[in-house]
């Protein structure tokens, strides 16, 4: 899918983001200086495994994790200009609630099971209307725009939605019921945390093909979340690699793809089995670093076979490839000037 | 090797524990109940007033710097029979929640993991000791026979495994479907086996929350009981029987009820407070 | 890539009465139905009743890796499970050697536990959190007394540890202390320890990132050379299925609608609903895409195991489906050798 490319705005800047945490037994540096962006209108993926850090991220974005005496903040995160990072909780909603919006992972758990869909689909209507400018709409006119989200998530009888409870619907229509609430109040960025992991293959693609027809309505800005490959690669305009805290390689989904160029990201996509031929999956030795004790320098040296000794000592500079295109690895340093590897 | 496990482990929970003030609180209370019980007869000042020590000319005596709690009506010192008062109170608690958890947690085992008719029988049993009013049932025994500490104990110990039983029973009872139990049962595992191997480590957490914060309930029982002069009888220092007592000469020999009372009080929310911490410290699942 | 059986090296099985198998078919399912009823009331009224596996049948070959591939409710985890017995089938045989295991008693089946395994999806429920992970292997072995004294057990532990690629000094540890890799790869040293020959990998990686799911993987395919085992392998990811499964079977509340050698299978699905499948998954190249069948879907829901739909239960989804669809369930037939489909366009009228 292709949506409007970088336009005019970036909705959202991460600005060397770190994040760490004191706990039992030291000081977990759990991110280490990233660095995002979200055009307006794109949708970028962050793809990264269990404990990449990613869920850390989004909630420093949401406001969810905030400096404490626990916890250090560095860096900045900038929504449409204004840095989050310094905003509490609060305040950081009363700002810009009504312009972000998330979808969560799993549609079994996240609506809850004692109100209706209608009553949870109209508060969210009406708290952005308050937000806004004191309540405007009447109740008439927030059961329009309810049904209206309703249908355009293509769920079957809008009407009688209304007054159903989430039990009584499947996976695969909680999650359309989800993507209404998401986007009803016409978002400036929409975070998916990964999107259609918790349903099956062919519902998933279902759902997945109306969230891409109506983000490239909108034009709405997404930040996708997963470690699902294959939906990356369907879904997203540009791409984000995440490991162990780090960002160690951005680019153009259909371009990496072929050719991935940092080695965690080539070790993740030979990982991933292909439908056309049982060709044997890689895997990646070793395992994800300890916060407490994160490697030195590149932290993804220890698992890596094209290491040497600077990657176990300085933290390698993010190398612009191409046109949007940068990794973080000391083997590319010098490669602008080698001809493009073949695949 | 092992030995390094089980630090870590300790150590984390510890950690978590610690950092709570409100289980340091209780902690410390805790410790200072348990060192003046057990160290009573060097702690208090006066330890023949705990037994027969009596002190005619020393009656009624009000607040004072060789008598901080005061003396009873014949002489006695208050705070040495406090300091005693809560032995007697520990000593309570220890052995009803030694006959009645073994108890309660057995059984609660076999109704929760075999299910039928010993589910059935045992719950029903349960069921019928829940509703009698534990008061109600203490004082029956103990009015039945002669009263006594002993006798009290008893009768706390009659109503309290039921609890433990009820508890229990809920673990066993979702702890038989996960996948764990499917799996030991998929290896060939006796029911026993998994009973003891799989279902019962899975108790012992909240079991033991559940008995820091019972010794509060039950000392104040057992407290209770004495008050209404069924459980600790004179001449003993029972918390209870003390308050009872000096209740009769209030207001204005205050010193005999207020000083028992707020020991009491103290004893119990000690052990609230850290059974609290160590429920908040041990919540690892 | 050429993917070839086990040579019949392997041991014949030596029944409890002394005959001697010779065990090319290890499993010989026949017309397996596993059905769950939930009642109510007091006078026990069946309040609803789901056909979780219907009426299959099929055989395991010794040494093969058998593939299983289905959305959630198709029944999958269930006929897996009502293999080894962890469930009682409500009807059909399962024929193990000459025994065949469904009438067994509890006690009866205690031998057989030795003979099959199951590795479950979540090793994270799969492992007693309260027990350190030599703990629960050695109750394997304690359990069938594979080793004679502690010295024996510990050093069997040690051996079994390793065998999957985890340090043995691991053993006292508790599996939350563990990543998600290593917890599958307890579980699976625990189902070896009895030495079966026979395992069940129900969703094994399901729970696990990509890069740690191709080292399973990959262990999985070791152990399997190494130790002579056959695998029931139930999955919902077919490239998984097309990597490491020798035949496959595609199920659709609890029927196969296809069944086949996998690369066969994939090249040339029949059904439409094996079409939908791989036209469905997110793929990560352009080639596989170009290669991949067209949907043969329309929009609609999972039915209800509850409530199936009469005759062949995809065609209220099937884009080619017939009034004969509707009517009649079609037979598997066999349309190139060891290929079969269950599909009303394949049956001659």
């Amino acid at each position: 899918m292709e949506s409007h490319m970088m336009a005019d705005g970036v909705t959202l800047d991460i600005r060397s983001l770190s994040v760490s945490f004191r706990v039992y037994g030291g000081t977990a540096h759990v991110i280490d200086d990233i660095s995002l962006q979200v055009g307006t209108g794109e949708s970028i993926g962050l793809v990264g495994e269990t404990g990449c850090g990613k869920t850390v991220t989004v909630k420093t974005i949401m406001g969810m994790v905030r400096r404490s005496s626990s916890t250090d903040i560095a860096g900045q995160i900038l929504f449409r200009g204004t840095d989050l990072v310094p905003l509490e909780h609060r305040k950081l909603f009363s700002r810009i609630g009504r312009e972000l919006s998330m979808i969560p992972q799993d549609p079994m758990t996240s609506l809850n099971p004692v109100f209706t869909i209608g009553t949870q689909l109209k508060d969210v209507i009406r708290y952005a209307d308050r937000k806004q400018s004191g309540p405007n709409l009447t109740r008439r006119q927030i059961r329009e725009r309810a049904l209206e989200a309703l249908s355009e998530v293509r769920l079957p009888n809008p009407e009688r939605m209304l007054t159903s409870y989430p039990l009584q619907l499947s996976g695969g229509m909680r999650q359309r019921v989800l993507i209404a609430m998401a986007l009803v109040n016409k978002p400036a960025l929409l975070i998916a945390d990964e999107p259609g992991t918790a349903l099956d293959v062919t519902i998933q693609k279902q759902v997945l093909g109306l969230m891409s027809n109506l983000i490239s309505q909108s034009g709405v800005s997404v930040l996708m979340i997963s470690h699902n490959l294959g939906v990356i690669h369907e879904m997203t305009d540009r791409l984000y690699i995440m490991y162990a805290g780090q960002m160690a390689e951005t680019a153009p989904t259909r371009a990496f793809f072929s050719r991935p160029r940092h080695p965690y990201s080539r070790g993740l996509r030979d990982s991933v089995p292909t439908i056309s031929d049982g060709a044997a999956i890689a895997g990646i030795t070793g395992t994800v670093p300890d916060y407490l004790a994160a490697p030195a320098g590149c932290r993804f040296h220890p698992r890596c076979k094209d290491a040497d000794e600077r990657c176990a000592v300085e933290r390698p500079p993010e190398v612009r490839m191409e046109q949007a295109w940068n990794v973080r690895c000391f083997r590319h340093v010098c490669s602008r000037t080698r001809p493009p590897e073949a695949r | 090797m092992k030995r390094d496990v089980l630090r870590e482990r300790f150590g984390r929970n510890w950690y978590r524990f610690r950092r709570n003030p409100i289980s340091l609180i209780g902690t410390g209370m805790v410790m200072l109940v348990l060192l003046l019980a057990l160290f009573a007869p060097f702690v208090a000042p006066h330890p023949e007033s705990a037994g027969r020590g009596v002190d005619l000319s020393s009656s009624f005596l009000p607040p004072s710097s060789a008598h901080w709690f005061g003396t009873d009506e014949v002489g006695r010192d208050v705070l040495s029979r406090v300091i005693f008062g809560y032995r007697i109170s520990l000593y309570l608690a220890v052995v009803v929640l030694v006959i009645s958890v073994p108890l309660g947690v057995f059984l609660g085992l076999l109704a929760g993991y075999l299910g039928g008719w010993v589910e059935t029988l045992i719950m029903r049993i349960t069921d019928v000791f829940l509703s009698i009013p534990a008061l109600a049932m203490a004082l029956a025994i103990c009015a039945a026979f002669t009263p006594s500490i002993d006798k009290a104990m008893l009768a706390v110990s009659c109503v309290w495994w039921t609890w433990y039983c009820r508890l229990v029973y809920g673990i066993a009872l979702s702890v038989k479907n996960e996948e764990f139990v499917q799996a030991s049962y998929l290896l060939g595992a006796s029911r026993l086996r998994i009973l003891v191997r799989d279902i019962l480590p899975n108790c012992i957490s909240p079991v033991i929350v559940k008995m820091s914060l019972d010794m509060g309930i039950v000392m104040l029982f057992g407290a209770g009981l004495s008050f209404l002069g069924l459980g600790v009888q004179p001449p003993k220092p029972g918390l209870g029987t003390m308050i009872s007592y000096g209740s009769q000469y209030l207001p204005e020999k205050w010193w005999l009820t207020v000083f028992p009372s707020f020991a009491l009080f103290f004893l119990i929310l000690g052990f609230n407070l850290f059974g609290d911490g160590l429920r908040d410290a041990l919540e690892d699942s | 890539m050429e993917r070839s059986l086990l040579p019949p090296r392997l041991l014949p099985y030596t029944t409890a009465r002394g005959t001697v198998i010779p065990m090319d078919k290890l499993l010989k399912i026949e017309n397996l139905t596993k059905e769950f009823r939930s009642v109510s009331g007091l006078i026990k009224r069946t309040r609803s009743r789901i056909r979780a596996v219907q009426d299959i049948s099929c055989e395991i070959r010794q040494g093969e890796i058998f593939g299983l591939v289905g959305e959630s409710g198709c029944g999958k985890s269930t006929l897996g499970k009502t293999i080894v017995r962890l469930y009682r089938p409500t009807s059909g045989a399962i024929w193990f050697g000459d025994r065949n295991l469904s009438d067994l008693s509890e006690k009866q089946l205690v031998p057989f536990r030795k003979e099959m395994q199951l590795v479950f999806q979540d090793p994270n429920a799969s492992l007693n959190p309260r027990r350190s992970i030599g703990s629960s292997i050695a109750d394997a072995l304690e359990i069938h007394g594979l080793t004679p004294g502690r010295q024996a057990r510990q050093a069997e532990i040690h051996r079994l540890l390793e065998q999957v690629e985890i340090p043995p000094s691991y053993r006292h540890k508790h599996p939350s202390v563990l990543s998600g890799g290593q917890r599958q790869r307890v579980a699976i040293a625990r189902a070896l320890a009895v030495q079966p020959r026979f395992l069940v990998l129900d969703e094994p990686t399901s729970a696990l990132d990509v890069s740690v799911q191709a080292k399973i993987v990959r262990l999985i395919q070791d152990l399997q050379l190494h130790l002579g085992l056959t695998y029931l392998f139930v999955t919902h990811d077919l490239g998984l299925m097309r990597t490491l499964s020798h035949r496959t079977a595609v199920m659709y509340l609890g029927r196969f609608y296809e069944t086949g050698p996998t690369d066969r299978l994939f090249d040339n699905p029949l059904h439409p609903y094996t079409q939908t499948l791989l036209a469905s998954v997110p793929v990560v190249s352009e080639d596989e895409e170009r290669l991949r069948p067209e949907d043969a879907s329309r929009e609609g829901e999972v039915p209800d195991p509850a409530n199936p739909p009469h005759g062949c239960a995809f065609h209220p989804r099937c884009m080619q489906a017939t009034q004969a669809c509707r009517v009649s369930l079609p037979p598997l037939v066999e349309v190139e050798p060891g290929h079969f489909v269950r599909c009303c366009r394949y049956t001659s009228p």
